[in-house]
């Protein structure tokens, strides 16, 4: 039973770093329209750059994570600029758009591996991270606490900012309508420079954290990446609380079988339960419900709909193709 | 020096078959699946454990191992027919991963250690052990694969990907099985992946896990892009740059632990600087100048007595010519199209509420309505495009309401959308050649008979959509992409589409919007003349009570979902309460 407690209490922590990986994800699908699959790359780099600052350089933990943040947000804009823009501006396929997306991942993987190695490197821990207590007869640890308060903090964050400040507004028109709220003078490009910023540092607390508690290697961008994309699917790209749904979901999913199962299935069956949703229920559990419509939501209007992709903030339809 | 060309010129083909394979999927498919290398590990599998366990010979072997490949893929197909590109990126990706840890967790794939030693493959009981041979069995298997894909991206189902790829519910409105030709194009592309997998097991002689993850995948993809999507040759030149990287990096002696990921930085960052500046790849054409080049060179073909086409061009349709091919046409038993207590609520509001109504052969019959009627959504129940929450649809006898819009296509219901929704990127020839083509010669498997290869049943289809351009005044602008005609051609190359697949119920959405005097008198004769045999039906959505009068013999009225009244033009357009609600107020 103990075991059992503590599975679930893993699966949970897992869970809430993904939500957070997926959140990102989906803001910057949503304001962007950009499937920012090199999330992944976001991920790894400032994984690495926390190693570099914090064990190779011996800064503060604090001062590390801050340098981290930095790096993503650099990483953000060369993202932006090199590869998005100049696709946008040359009316690229969404596929060519989701394929450069992937290649940069792939790109990072390879330019870390040529900088720091094939092989794992292990961040340095500070002493506090060490301690630990016990909550109800359940191990926790400072990690746990950390991604706990963490996440917590930083989804409460982003719904004030979304929902209270002016700039969060700008996102969410602009993602709603993007030539009505040009027509408003909301400045685009710089709406979408710092949505992708935003989303991409939102993976550092979870680099940060998962660095200080295991091994980090080159190709973990792909790894997270997937389970991101995952707890999306499964929780629904609807509603930013999907992310949290779905990435503690799929935190569970992971680690709960394996009080029945051998470790080495659990991936498997998140796999599994992914191909289920996507096949039966795409638009997760708490994505929007579309009107029951059996066709492509461009048949069955009588004015031209928007192209299938086109998504807002609050309302994102990854529209099936039936 | 030499084992370095042996083992590139051993992996060359095995690499080209993949790229072929997957640019079938991508290039003309425009389907963007990230599992493929995890399709070549099951082939390389199969065939080893195969080989080695059981003793089995090469061909038999690999076989298997692409018929393995090919049915697991089958669902990523049928996920590829129901999804977005978004979605079936999500899924191919989740199959790459699981595949991989398959390999990785099951006893008979080896775990994660693989499987090794594996015996030199044995064909018709010639056991192929040098290198050499093993390498001449690759490009043997390469020099097949080209040839059948090359059939296949030529052949009728080719095409039907390529309309698949521009504009799906368009297909579907003709009649084509837009999902199983999905599942098929995944099984036949992962089968050959397979294959590759098989020949890379015998090359290297010992597979793991490792081979066949996500990076393969990535690999496979830049092959595919350096080369050009939907160039045929692209793989060739692909393959030939990303195989032969790492052997020119090992020539600038530069050490072995850096090699790997700096051969990755170069050609991910040439796919990459490839994407953005010149998305044709390296042998691919800027599509735009491959349709003026074909263009001018069908004009200067012609000869200078060619009419000059300008914007806004009225095609003349030629009605003696369009009678003779209407009647070329088989007649069918004459049915009606009828719907009984038909009705769809959305949330809270009945869009159309207990409409009985049947559109008769040998008439055109009009559904009229204010705006927000639910006309459109009349057509979309009749079509298949929504299901009806109450009420049944007949055609003929047959109770066709739970059949989809395909499957009512092809029993001779067809629609028009009121958005043209022709195949842009394809030729106006091949629009109307696609409808021609009966879907049971263009399917996959079809392709693969004598009398396919042969090819008189295409030449045939392609004769047919010629005399159809004939008939409508397109035939000059045949070879032109369907997205450069003016709009006025663009409608009547919808309606050749649909005349094409040889309906014989015609719902049409609007076809006269956005028409001027002239176009419309050619299209409404057009009209005419269908239904002039008296077995095809014809049904529009019109706004206009000036072609109303002038086309159609009965009228429809439609208000807030329900059919208020129907009977000739005069009739209803004499009525005065009908008029209020049309225009809002009494004339």
């Amino acid at each position: 039973m103990d075991l059992l407690i503590t599975l679930i209490k893993t699966g949970l922590v897992m869970g809430l770093l993904y939500g957070l990986f997926a959140y990102g994800l989906s803001l910057i699908l949503s304001v962007n329209k950009v499937f920012h699959v090199a999330q992944g790359a976001t991920f790894v780099f400032s994984a690495y750059v926390f190693y570099t600052l914090g064990t190779t350089l011996e800064w503060p933990v604090v001062l590390a994570f801050l340098g981290a943040v930095a790096a993503a947000a650099v990483a953000a804009c060369l993202m932006q600029y090199l590869i998005y823009v100049p696709l946008a501006k040359r009316d690229a396929d969404p596929i060519v758009v989701m394929v450069a997306s992937l290649l940069v991942v792939a790109f990072a993987s390879y330019v870390i591996e040529f900088a720091w190695g094939a092989g794992v490197a292990s961040a340095a821990v500070p002493d506090w991270f060490g301690w630990d207590t016990r909550i109800a007869g359940i191990r926790v640890d400072v990690y746990d606490l950390s991604v706990l308060v963490l996440s917590v903090a930083l989804f409460v964050v982003m719904h004030w900012f979304l929902t209270r400040t002016h700039a969060g507004l700008e996102f969410r028109a602009v993602g709603d309508n993007p030539e009505r709220a040009q027509a408003l003078a909301i400045n685009l490009d710089r709406v979408y420079l710092r949505s992708m910023i935003l989303g991409s540092v939102l993976v550092v607390p979870p680099a940060v954290l998962l660095a200080l508690k295991a091994p980090i290697h080159p190709s973990m961008g792909f790894d997270l990446l997937l389970k991101a994309v995952i707890a999306l699917t499964i929780g629904g790209m609807g509603r930013m609380s999907g992310a949290l749904i779905g990435g503690l979901l799929v935190g569970l999913t992971e680690t709960i079988p394996l009080y029945w199962l051998p470790t080495e299935w659990g991936e498997f069956i998140v796999y599994i339960v992914a191909f289920i949703f996507v096949l039966f229920r795409p638009t997760g559990l708490v994505g929007n419900k579309r009107k029951p419509r059996k066709s492509k939501s461009s048949d069955t209007s009588s004015t031209p709909d928007p192209k299938p992709t086109e998504q807002s903030v609050e309302s994102i339809d990854p529209t099936p193709v039936s | 020096m030499n084992y370095y060309i042996t083992s590139l010129l051993g992996l060359l083909p095995i690499f080209i078959i993949l790229g072929i394979s997957f640019n079938l999927l991508l290039g003309y498919g425009g389907l963007l699946s990230v599992s493929h290398g995890g399709f070549f590990g099951v082939g390389a599998y199969v065939t080893a454990i195969l080989i080695k366990d059981h003793q089995l010979e090469f061909i038999p072997a690999v076989l298997a191992g692409a018929l393995l490949a090919g049915v697991l893929s089958m669902s990523v197909g049928y996920a590829a027919g129901r999804l977005s590109d978004e979605f079936l990126f999500i899924v191919t990706i989740a199959v790459q991963v699981a595949l991989v840890e398959l390999f990785n967790n099951l006893e008979v794939t080896g775990r994660s250690a693989g499987i090794a030693g594996i015996p030199r493959p044995t064909v018709f009981g010639q056991l192929l052990d040098t290198n050499t041979k093993v390498m001449i069995l690759a490009w043997v298997v390469c020099a097949l694969v080209t040839v059948l894909c090359w059939r296949v991206v030529k052949s009728p189902y080719g095409r039907l990907l390529k309309s698949l790829r521009e504009d799906v519910p368009a297909a579907r409105s003709l009649g084509k099985r837009a999902l199983w030709t999905k599942v098929t194009v995944f099984a036949f592309s992962s089968a050959i992946a397979g294959m590759a997998g098989g020949l890379y097991a015998m090359h290297t002689l010992y597979i793991s896990p490792a081979e066949f993850t996500l990076d393969r995948t990535v690999e496979i993809l830049s092959i595919t892009i350096i080369g050009g999507m939907a160039a045929y040759w692209g793989p060739f030149v692909g393959a030939l740059v990303v195989l032969a990287l790492p052997e020119a990096l090992s020539f600038a002696d530069i050490p072995d632990s850096v090699a790997g990921p700096i051969n990755g930085i170069i050609y991910t960052l040439a796919v990459l600087l490839l994407l953005i500046y010149r998305p044709q790849g390296l042998l691919g054409r800027d599509p735009v100048k491959v349709a003026e080049r074909n263009a001018a060179r069908r004009a200067a073909k012609a000869g200078p007595d060619t009419a000059a086409s300008t914007d806004g061009a009225v095609p003349e349709v030629s009605i003696d010519l369009f009678a003779r091919v209407v009647e070329g046409q088989e007649t069918a038993e004459v049915k009606t199209l009828r719907s009984e207590g038909i009705g769809i609520a959305f949330g809270g509001l009945k869009a159309v509420d207990d409409v009985t109504m049947s559109v008769r052969p040998g008439q055109i019959t009009a559904l009229v309505g204010p705006n927000g009627a639910g006309k459109t959504t009349v057509f979309n129940l009749l079509s298949g495009a929504l299901k009806a929450d109450q009420g049944k649809t007949y055609y003929g006898d047959r109770d066709i309401s739970s059949l989809s819009i395909e499957r009512r296509a092809q029993l001779g219901v067809v629609r028009s959308f009121q958005e043209v929704r022709l195949f842009e990127g394809m030729t106006v020839q091949e629009n109307i050649h696609v409808a021609v083509t009966d879907i049971r010669h263009e399917s996959l498997l079809s392709q693969f008979t004598v009398a396919a290869w042969r090819g008189r049943r295409d030449d045939a289809d392609g004769e047919r959509a010629e005399q159809i351009l004939r008939s409508l005044g397109l035939h000059e602008k045949r070879h032109t992409l369907a997205k450069d005609l003016s709009y006025a051609e663009q409608k009547m190359l919808m309606m050749g589409r649909l005349l094409a697949t040889g309906a014989s119920c015609y719902l049409l959405d609007e076809p006269m919007s956005g028409l001027d005097q002239a176009a419309r008198a050619q299209l409404s004769e057009l009209l005419r003349q269908i239904v002039a045999d008296g077995s095809t039906s014809i049904c529009i959505v019109e706004h206009s009570m000036q072609v109303v009068r002038e086309v159609a013999s009965w009228v429809m009225f439609l208000d807030r979902g329900r059919l208020l009244t129907e009977g000739t033009p005069e009739d209803v357009m004499n009525d005065p309460e009908l008029t209020a609600i049309y225009f809002g107020h009494p004339v």
